[in-house]
């Protein structure tokens, strides 16, 4: 079952399209790496998802278009933008003040729950407003998680956070999808961070989703890749194509091709040999993922 | 809707506005009683006295000068001073006059020493409806409530996944600002009792109980037009700014005074206009200024023959709360979060 699928999803602001036709499927159990450039679209369509933004055209089934089941049925938390907490309240008010406009039952000791979950059960008579950006972000998550949410969505929960912080909030998303089965949906800029905790990604760039693909995928191409460059590349590319069927073939705007996939050197040279192509260059290269998603987010990337 | 009011009544009960502002409430009710009270001790009487003799010697001292000569007449000297100022008596007091040539005997000024008031709602009406004080008070804590919903973002908090409750959220905050109307209401009325008593003073009319209630009600009511509209404002501006700035001008009275001023003005022209300003939240509180002492029944200054007082108070304020509501509710459920 799709959690999340989103069909042509549009939002025009004063005449700009912030979000763009957006196709979005999100499965049960995924944590979903939402990755975009700054303005790219990314909290808009997080916040079409939980109903604080309404689209301007397009459609959104939650739950396999189940409808939410009344006040105790809050199946979507979410931490967008900034945790949205009362500085001069403790958390466990602040955890209480939302607990309670939620309806939920037995509110005080879902509360001490929640904020032990998150590391906050010792914060006491602190105010908010004392909580270093580490606590504030855990306890936006708290708030998020309130009521006991099937859907998660995150955006840029990594931001401000110290390796510690970063690695705590990263083990506690991993575990509330690995033990408590939340879907979740997380943007961030952090794409090395992302990358240890997404099983999907979705890319995002002007408003339109420009790919979506697994975990494995991405390790396929951000793997070893070959970079081949000849003197007929427009051939090159139609011999490979025909001769190494399970390989990804991309165009680089130098003319060359990048071949990644299942596929090694001698295989390529051998190909590039039986067809009398004049070799200029056949290098093996290493990807890193940061390269890689930023080459998705401008649109450079042309796969063939 | 009952849910949201539960976690709005959690956070004032556990933050600082609600008591800082019952506090600020009270503060300003005892300063005013305190005024009230000083106003009946002999001491403010002397003050006054001797301040119209000063205002008498002064004013015999610019005769002399506008004379010219230097010399005072009998009949000036006499003129000025039975009609104007006070003069030395008999007796050794002072007869203080007012500018209408009224003169006031010193029984008279011993009258003003009265720590009488006079009724329970009356009272009230003066200390805390009729310059606008409740309201203001209420109105401003409302619209600093209501506005750090939205300058905080919980109301993001709120409304995740839950886009169906947007126009519940809107009606639950006007019906927050009827019930710190109330609370506000209560208080400021305990505090004025509390403080007259400690005062000493006593009120001359006795209200039936249907009197009191029902001028508390229409009270209740008049005061909460302004907060609700106040909360209404900021729920569409979603800013305190434009909130703080709305208490202050129309829940002190100011803008109302403003529109009776420009009705009266073109009223020759237009004469409906006088009787449009009637229909005016402004002059229910108006109404109200009497107390409760034959409120149910009087028909005085209301805008239409044969709508009582309290008819008219309770319509014109209900009207105004239900345009309130609805505006906020359709158009406030309607904006992003």
């Amino acid at each position: 079952m799709n959690v999340v699928e989103t069909r042509s999803l549009t939002k025009v602001y004063r005449g700009k399209r912030a979000v763009d036709r957006l196709d979005m499927r999100v499965a049960q159990g995924d944590i979903y790496g939402f990755v975009g450039k700054n303005g790219a679209g990314k909290s808009t369509v997080m916040k079409m998802i939980c109903g604080l933004v309404t689209p301007t055209e397009g459609e959104i089934a939650l739950f396999g278009g189940e409808e939410p089941a009344g006040e105790g049925g809050l199946r979507i938390g979410a931490l967008i933008e900034d945790p949205g907490l009362l500085p001069n309240l403790t958390a466990t008010e602040n955890l209480m003040a939302k607990a309670l406009a939620s309806g939920i039952v037995n509110a005080p000791d879902r509360c001490a729950e929640t904020l032990a979950l998150v590391g906050l059960g010792e914060t006491g008579r602190k105010k908010v407003r004392g909580f270093s950006l580490g606590m504030k972000q855990r306890l936006g998550l708290a708030l998020a998680l309130i009521g006991s949410p099937d859907l998660l969505l995150l955006d840029e929960p990594l931001n401000g956070l110290d390796p510690e912080g970063t690695r705590a909030m990263r083990n506690l998303i991993v575990r509330l999808n690995q033990s408590f089965g939340v879907t979740i949906i997380i943007s961030s800029h952090v794409l090395d961070q992302l990358d240890r905790v997404a099983t999907r990604f979705g890319v995002i760039a002007n408003g339109r989703m420009v790919r979506e693909m697994t975990a494995e995928e991405v390790q396929v191409e951000c793997g070893d890749s070959l970079r081949v460059r000849t003197t007929d590349p427009a051939r090159t590319l139609a011999l490979l194509e025909e001769a190494l069927p399970k390989a990804s073939l991309r165009a680089e705007p130098d003319g060359a091709l990048s071949v990644s996939g299942t596929v090694d050197q001698a295989t390529v040279a051998q190909a590039l040999r039986a067809s009398d192509q004049t070799v200029l260059e056949l290098t093996q290269v290493k990807r890193d993922i940061e390269d890689y998603f930023v080459e998705l987010m401008e649109g450079g990337a042309r796969h063939v | 809707m009952f849910s949201l009011l539960k976690s709005d009544l959690y956070r004032l009960a556990h933050g600082k506005m609600l008591w800082v502002g019952l506090a600020l409430m009270a503060l300003l009710v005892a300063g005013a009683a305190g005024l009230l009270w000083f106003a009946t001790t002999p001491q403010f009487a002397q003050m006054v006295a001797d301040q119209a003799e000063r205002d008498r010697q002064d004013m015999t001292t610019g005769s002399y000068q506008q004379d010219g000569s230097g010399q005072l007449t009998a009949e000036e000297g006499a003129e000025g001073a039975s009609t104007e100022m006070p003069e030395a008596t008999t007796g050794g007091g002072f007869r203080i006059t007012d500018g209408s040539g009224a003169s006031l005997t010193p029984e008279e000024v011993s009258s003003f020493s009265e720590k009488m008031l006079p009724s329970r709602t009356g009272s009230y009406a003066q200390m805390l409806i009729s310059g606008g004080l409740l309201a203001m008070v209420v109105s401003l804590v409302a619209a600093l409530f209501l506005a750090s919903d939205f300058e905080t973002g919980f109301a993001k908090n709120v409304f995740a996944g839950r886009s169906r409750r947007r126009a519940a959220y809107h009606v639950e905050k006007l019906v927050l600002c009827g019930v710190l109307t109330a609370v506000f209401l209560l208080v400021s009325v305990a505090a004025t009792e509390g403080a007259f008593a400690l005062a000493g003073f006593e009120y001359r009319a006795a209200e039936t109980l249907g009197e009191y209630w029902g001028w508390m009600g229409l009270a209740w009511l008049s005061v909460m037009v302004y907060a609700v509209a106040t909360g209404a404002v900021v729920l569409l501006s979603r800013s305190k700014a434009v909130g703080i700035v709305f208490a202050i001008i129309v829940a002190s009275g100011m803008l109302a005074n403003i529109v009776v001023m420009l009705a009266s003005a073109f009223a020759p022209a237009f004469p409906i206009l006088n009787d449009a300003v009637k229909w005016l939240p402004a002059s229910g509180v108006k109404l109200l200024g009497s107390g409760g002492v034959g409120l149910l029944t009087s028909t005085e200054g209301t805008a239409l023959a044969g709508l009582t007082a309290s008819v008219q108070v309770a319509l014109v304020s209900g009207a105004a709360i239900a345009v309130c509501t609805a505006l906020a509710s359709a158009v406030g459920s309607r904006k992003d979060v």
